[in-house]
C-alpha cells in the first residue's frame, strides 16, 4: 500500500514546487491512474512514489509518504526499491543486459542469490508472463510490447508490493496495450498496488479503480473513470480522449492514382528473403497511414519512399514523372521517432535555418525563418536551445524543420508518442495543414486517436503484388 | 561487426577462434597489449603481427581485415611522406628508415588483430557474462558493463544521426567535413552528447531502482553470473601457445632485436 499525505516537493535550484499538497493512497489490489497535461507534475508524483524524489533528485520535501505502513523517513532508496517496482516509458533504457534471461537475472545477481535460485526465478517469471520462448533472445530483437513485458518481468521477479508504470502505453501497438491491460488486472488480483501515469486513457477504462487528474502540480480532479467522460475536463486539463475508435480496418484503401506513384517495388534486406516483391501503389495528397504488424516493414517502406534505402527494383513517380533515388531524398522529409537525434544547433531559429538548407545560420535573414516559426507556434521559443524544449515543443520543431524544406512526401514515424491531448491535437493540426498545402503525408503510428483524427487512407502491410495501373 | 549482435551465433562461423572462451580472448588482448609495450624492435613485433594475423584470419572476415590493414598501410605511408617533408624543410631532422618507421604500426597491428578477433567472434552478452565471472568490484563492473551494453545503441544512434543529416540534404563526407569542420562536429556531437547525458541519467535511475549494490553492501562482495562460463581444452592450448609465442618474441628481441622505438633513427 502507498499513502501520500500533504506532500509538497521542490526540485533543487527551483523556486516553485513541482507538486503541492498532494494526498492520496493506492491500496493493495487497486490500480490508480494519474493523468494530466505535460508538465502537470505527473512524473514528479511517480518519482515520489518510487523514492527517486527526494532520494535521487534531492530537493525540498514536505509531508509524509508511507509504503506498506513504513514512513519514508525511515527508508533508504535501496529499501524502497525492494517494495516498489518501476517500469519506464522506454523499457530498453532500463536494461543492463543484452539477453532477456540475463536481464531478469540481473537484479538477483546483485542480491547475492545462488545460480540455482536465480534460474528458478527466471523460469518462474518467464512462465508467469508468457515469455519463455524469448528468454534467450536479444533485447534488440524484441517488439516494444515484448520489451515492456521483459521490463515488468524483471521488476515483478523482485516481488514488489507496489508497481509504478510511467507512460506504459506510449510505444505500444493497440494489441500490446490490450495485453498490458490484462496483465495489470492480473496483478491487481494478486494484491499488488498499481499506479499508472499515462496520457493515453482509452485502454484503462476497465483497468483502473480511480483517476487523479493533475494540473499545475496539484490534484485538480479525482474520481472514477467516468470523470474523464466530461468534455470540460478533457478541454480544461488538455487530456486525450477516454474512448477511441479503432479505424485501422475502416480507413479507405489507397486510390488507384495519386500524386506519388510507386511501381514494381522489390526489396529485401541483406541476406534476407524478399520483403516486397513487385508491388505498386499510389499515394494521394491527403494523409496516409501505414498500418501493419511488427516486422511487416513499415519503417523500411518509409525509408524506401524517402530514398534513404535503395530499392532492388522499382520506380517512384512524383506528379507523373519518374524521380531517381537521390532526387527522391531531396524531395522528401522523414521525421524519426527520436527527436533528440534530429536537433543539432544552438537555437530553435538556427535549427530551422539548417533545415532550410542554410549552412551558415549566422548570415541568414531572420524574417523568413520567423515566419515559419510563427506558423508552427514556435516564434516565442526562437532563441531557446532546442534540447531544452519540452517533448511536445521538440516534436513540433522537428516537424517544422521537415516542412521548411518544402517536401513532396512527408513521412512521420510515431509523431505523437508520449504527448498529451493538447500537443497531440497541435501535431494533428500541423499534419492536416501540410496535407492541405498539397503534400503527400504518410504517418506510421500506433496512436489510434491520431489515426482517427487525421488519416484519410491506409496502406496496409503486407502488400500483395498487383500490377501497375 | 559481430559485436553488434547479442543473440546470433558468431558470424565468424564455427572456427577455432569462435569456439574459444571470451575470457581467453580477453586475456590474449591484455597479454599482447603488455608485450607490445616491452618489445621495441621490428623483428619480434613482425613475428607477433604474423602470429596474430593467423589468429584473426581464422574468423574468416578477410575483407574487413584487409580494409583495416590497408588503412594502417596508408597511415604508415603518410607518416613517411610527412617525415620526408619535415626533412626537406629542416635537413637537421634525419629521415627514419621505412622498416624502423613500421615499428609503431606493428604494435597497432598486433593489438588490432587480437581485439578484432575478440569483437568479431564474441557476443556482447557473453562479454558481459565474462566480466561478471572476473568477479570485478561494483565500481569497475557497472561502468564496463554499461559501456559494452551500449555499443549497439551507440552505433544505432550514430546511424540515425547520419540519416537525419542525409534527410536534411547534407552529405557527411570528407569534403563536407573539410569545408565545414565546426558544423560537422556540431551535427554529429550535439545529439550524441545529449543522448549520452540522458542515457547516463536513465541508467543511474534504473540501477538505483533495481537495487544494484544492495547485496554488495550486505551479504555479497562481488557480482557473480548465474550462467557460468567453462574453460575448454582449446582455451588451455591457446593460452599455452600464446605464452610460447611471447617467450619466442622475447627471445627474438634479445638475440636479433635492435634498440629502437621506431620513432628515432
Amino acid at each position: 500500500m502507498i499513502e501520500l499525505n500533504k506532500v509538497t516537493y521542490t526540485y533543487p535550484f527551483q523556486k516553485q514546487p513541482a507538486v503541492r499538497d498532494i494526498s492520496f493512497s493506492v491500496n493493495p489490489g487497486e490500480a490508480v491512474l494519474v493523468t494530466g497535461a505535460s508538465g502537470c507534475g505527473k512524473s514528479t508524483l511517480v518519482r515520489l512514489v518510487n523514492g527517486l524524489c527526494p532520494h535521487f533528485f534531492l530537493g525540498e520535501f514536505e509531508g509524509d509518504i508511507h509504503r506498506n505502513g513504513i514512513s519514508c523517513e525511515a527508508q533508504t532508496l535501496k529499501e524502497i526499491s525492494t517494495l516498489v517496482g518501476t517500469v519506464f516509458q522506454d523499457p530498453e533504457l532500463q536494461f543492463f543486459a543484452m539477453n532477456v534471461d540475463d536481464e531478469i537475472a540481473f537484479a538477483h545477481e546483485w542480491l547475492g542469490k545462488s545460480a540455482e535460485q536465480i534460474r528458478n526465478i527466471v523460469d518462474k517469471t518467464a512462465r508467469r508472463l508468457g515469455i519463455t520462448d524469448i528468454l534467450s533472445a536479444s533485447i534488440h530483437e524484441l517488439s516494444e510490447g515484448q520489451k515492456q513485458k521483459v521490463a515488468i518481468g524483471g521488476v515483478l521477479s523482485l516481488a514488489p508490493s507496489i508497481l509504478v508504470l510511467d507512460e506504459p502505453s506510449a510505444n505500444l501497438d493497440p494489441e500490446s496495450t490490450r495485453e498490458l491491460a490484462r496483465l495489470i488486472r492480473e496483478l491487481k488480483a494478486r494484491d499488488i498496488a498499481v499506479l499508472v501515469a499515462d496520457h493515453r486513457l482509452y485502454w484503462l477504462e476497465d483497468v483502473v479503480d480511480r483517476v487523479l487528474v493533475m494540473d499545475k502540480g496539484t490534484i485538480a480532479a479525482q474520481g472514477n473513470f467516468s470523470i474523464l467522460e466530461e468534455p470540460e475536463c478533457k478541454e480544461k486539463y488538455g487530456l486525450r480522449s477516454h474512448r477511441v475508435e479503432d479505424v485501422r480496418q475502416t480507413l479507405p484503401s489507397l486510390p488507384d492514382t495519386g500524386h506519388i506513384h510507386v511501381e514494381n517495388l522489390t526489396f529485401a534486406h541483406k541476406n534476407a528473403p524478399l520483403l516486397y516483391e513487385n508491388i505498386s501503389f499510389s499515394l494521394g495528397k491527403g494523409v496516409t497511414a501505414i498500418i501493419g504488424d511488427n516486422g511487416t516493414g513499415k519503417t523500411t517502406l518509409a525509408r524506401l519512399l524517402t530514398g534513404l534505402s535503395r530499392m532492388r527494383q522499382g520506380k517512384i513517380f512524383i506528379n507523373g514523372k519518374p524521380v531517381p533515388g537521390k532526387e527522391v531524398l531531396k524531395r522528401s522529409a522523414l521525421i524519426l521517432q527520436n527527436t533528440d537525434h534530429q536537433l543539432h544547433m544552438n537555437s530553435v531559429v538556427q535549427e530551422i535555418a539548417m533545415a532550410s538548407g542554410i549552412l551558415n545560420p549566422g548570415n541568414v535573414k531572420k524574417e523568413g525563418l520567423m515566419a515559419i516559426l510563427e506558423r508552427f507556434g514556435l516564434k516565442h521559443l526562437a532563441e531557446r536551445h532546442p534540447q531544452s524544449l519540452s517533448g511536445g515543443e521538440k516534436q513540433r520543431l522537428v516537424i517544422a524543420c521537415g516542412l521548411a524544406a518544402n517536401p513532396d512526401i512527408f513521412i512521420l514515424d510515431e509523431p505523437t508518442s508520449g504527448l498529451d491531448g493538447r500537443n497531440m491535437k497541435r501535431i494533428a493540426d500541423m499534419i492536416q495543414s501540410a496535407s492541405d498545402d498539397g503534400i503527400s503525408v504518410v504517418v506510421i503510428t500506433h496512436d489510434l486517436e491520431l489515426l482517427s483524427k487525421v488519416c484519410d487512407a491506409a496502406l496496409r502491410l503486407p502488400i500483395t503484388a498487383r500490377p501497375a495501373p | 561487426m559481430h559485436v553488434l549482435s547479442a543473440a546470433e551465433p558468431p558470424t565468424g562461423g564455427h572456427g577455432f577462434v569462435s569456439g574459444l572462451d571470451v575470457r581467453t580472448k580477453i586475456l590474449l588482448c591484455l597479454s599482447m597489449s603488455v608485450a607490445v609495450v616491452f618489445l621495441k624492435s621490428f623483428e619480434p613485433l613482425a613475428f607477433l603481427t604474423l602470429a596474430s594475423l593467423v589468429y584473426v584470419l581464422d574468423i574468416g572476415r578477410y575483407k574487413m581485415v584487409g580494409m583495416c590493414y590497408l588503412a594502417i598501410c596508408f597511415m604508415w605511408l603518410l607518416s613517411m611522406a610527412f617525415m620526408r617533408l619535415i626533412h626537406s624543410m629542416s635537413p637537421m631532422i634525419p629521415v627514419t628508415e621505412p622498416v624502423k618507421m613500421l615499428v609503431p604500426f606493428l604494435r597497432t597491428m598486433v593489438m588490432f588483430n587480437t581485439i578484432l578477433a575478440l569483437a568479431l567472434s564474441s557476443r556482447i552478452q557473453t562479454l558481459l557474462t565474462s566480466l561478471k565471472s572476473f568477479r570485478l568490484p561494483i565500481w569497475l563492473y557497472i561502468p564496463s558493463a554499461v559501456m559494452i551494453r551500449f555499443i549497439p545503441s551507440f552505433i544505432k544512434d550514430i546511424r540515425q544521426i547520419y540519416e537525419t543529416m542525409r534527410i536534411r540534404g547534407y552529405s557527411f563526407n570528407l569534403i563536407f567535413i573539410l569545408r565545414h569542420p565546426r558544423l560537422a562536429v556540431r551535427l554529429m556531437a550535439a545529439p550524441i552528447l545529449f543522448r549520452a547525458l540522458r542515457s547516463a541519467d536513465d541508467l543511474g535511475i534504473a540501477a538505483e531502482l533495481k537495487g544494484v549494490g544492495y547485496g554488495y553492501s550486505t551479504e555479497n562482495s562481488r557480482i557473480e553470473s548465474y550462467t557460468p562460463l567453462v574453460f575448454k581444452f582449446n582455451d588451455a592450448v591457446t593460452l599455452v601457445a600464446a605464452l610460447l609465442l611471447l617467450i619466442a618474441a622475447g627471445g627474438i628481441q634479445a638475440v636479433w632485436g635492435t634498440d629502437t622505438t621506431g620513432m628515432l633513427p
